[in-house]
């Protein structure tokens, strides 16, 4: 791994990320900043006790239902896509940071094919535009009654809420409970399952990694085949050396050899081939 | 510099449409809401009331005094009285994003949007929005 000046900046950047991750919790789960009227970027239910900005894939499916076009979370979506691409992912998401703690338990970690990464695009156009568009809201198969971030940050803790408080408990749905089950699982033997495989929010940032102001560039000329990149991506983002790939988190675990940097789009060289090595 | 240019042409693009998307969403898109509001109206009522004639005549002195002529009429009155009526109500994005993402809007076969909570006549129902997503 030919290590560079700004690979090596950008590696030491890349270790602060965990930290990253933590603070911007504060900003997620911070019960005094009600702005429920505003979507954030980040895949996090608005009925979370903590919550306090709206989550731009339930705000995507609940106006699909009511049939009006949501000007504000798309506008959101395509600021913070075209600026930073999946880097939110990688950064920012609480629903990543936590697939990010729970990949650190020494289990033996699986790869899936490639191909499912396209899955993420079946569930943000079936079950988060089509169903709620054509079903309602009251559909058993609308997105938030399947959504593992909301059992997991709404439906359990107020659950346990009411069983404390010694009030009659409304019991969360069972579909919705096993599928968090199954994706807390999944976690222990594949690094971001739910972001790789499923998230919708994901997949609207995967089509602007190509396109993003900031973005991981691949100089295929500098590379010496290490495979070192190959073996640190937790997604296996970078198996086909392609610039902003679609799976790619933006992790920066790669990026500590001069052959990938992160530049911005005002960067006077030429964006690399986007060409297999 | 016209590399950068092409470069540079798309994202700019999308990161203006999406501030115009964002700007225009938070301060100039209304939608119609329909929502119940209690308003009093006067109606009117006819009720059936019934009154004493006084006697044409007075008895002569040692006779007892007439029965009392009674006669049922008709009155109408106006009272006052609450209804619930639908007001349509046009609301910027943002409330309704915080309606909708708990469930506190849905679309009525009708095509318009309804809330789902508001004032009710005999009481029961919510009149607060919800303050959970209903999944």
């Amino acid at each position: 791994m030919a290590k560079s000046k700004s690979g090596s900046k950008i590696s030491s950047l890349a270790r602060w990320r965990s930290w990253v991750q933590a603070a911007l919790l504060l900003v997620w789960l911070n019960p005094w900043l009600h702005l429920s009227t505003v979507c954030s970027p980040v895949f996090h239910c608005v009925s979370c006790p903590l919550a306090s900005f709206a989550c731009p894939i339930g705000a995507l499916a609940n106006f699909s239902a009511i049939h009006v076009f949501p000007f504000a979370a798309v506008g959101t979506l395509l600021i913070y896509g075209v600026v930073f691409g999946t880097f939110i992912c990688g950064w920012v998401c609480p629903f990543g940071f936590l697939q990010d703690l729970v990949a650190r338990i020494p289990t033996p970690k699986f790869e899936l094919p490639t191909w499912m990464g396209y899955l993420r695009y079946v569930v943000l156009i079936v079950f988060v535009l089509a169903i709620p568009f054509f079903f309602s809201e009251s559909s058993p198969l609308f997105f938030c009654s399947l959504c593992p971030a909301g059992a997991l940050e709404a439906a359990l803790p107020h659950t346990a809420k009411l069983a404390i408080a010694g009030q009659q408990v409304s019991w969360p749905s069972t579909v919705k409970i096993t599928i968090l089950v199954l994706i807390l699982v999944a976690m222990l033997f594949k690094r971001r399952p739910w972001c790789t495989v499923f998230c919708p929010l994901g997949a609207i940032f995967a089509l602007f990694n190509r396109i993003s102001i900031f973005f991981v560039k691949f100089y295929p000329d500098r590379c010496s085949d290490c495979d070192l990149c190959r073996d640190k991506c937790p997604c296996a983002g970078l198996s086909e050396r392609r610039a902003g790939v679609e799976r790619c988190v933006r992790c920066l675990k790669c990026a500590g050899c001069s052959a990938i940097t992160v530049e911005p789009v005002f960067s006077q060289q030429d964006r690399p081939e986007q060409g297999v090595r | 510099m016209w590399a950068m240019a092409k470069r540079t042409a798309l994202p700019m693009l999308i990161l203006v449409g999406g501030i115009a998307s964002l700007v225009y969403g938070t301060r100039f898109h209304y939608t119609p809401v329909v929502q119940g509001e209690v308003k009093q109206i006067v109606e009117e009522q006819q009720i059936e009331e019934t009154i004493t004639i006084p006697q044409p005549f007075e008895p002569p002195p040692g006779f007892p005094p007439p029965p009392p002529i009674l006669q049922t009429i008709v009155r109408t009155i106006k009272v006052p009285k609450d209804v619930i009526e639908d007001v349509t109500i046009h609301e910027l994005e943002p409330t309704l994003i915080r309606e909708v993402t708990v469930g506190g809007v849905t679309l009525l076969a009708s095509g318009r949007i309804r809330r789902t909570y508001g004032p009710t006549l005999d009481g029961q129902g919510s009149t607060e929005m919800p303050s959970l997503c209903p999944t």
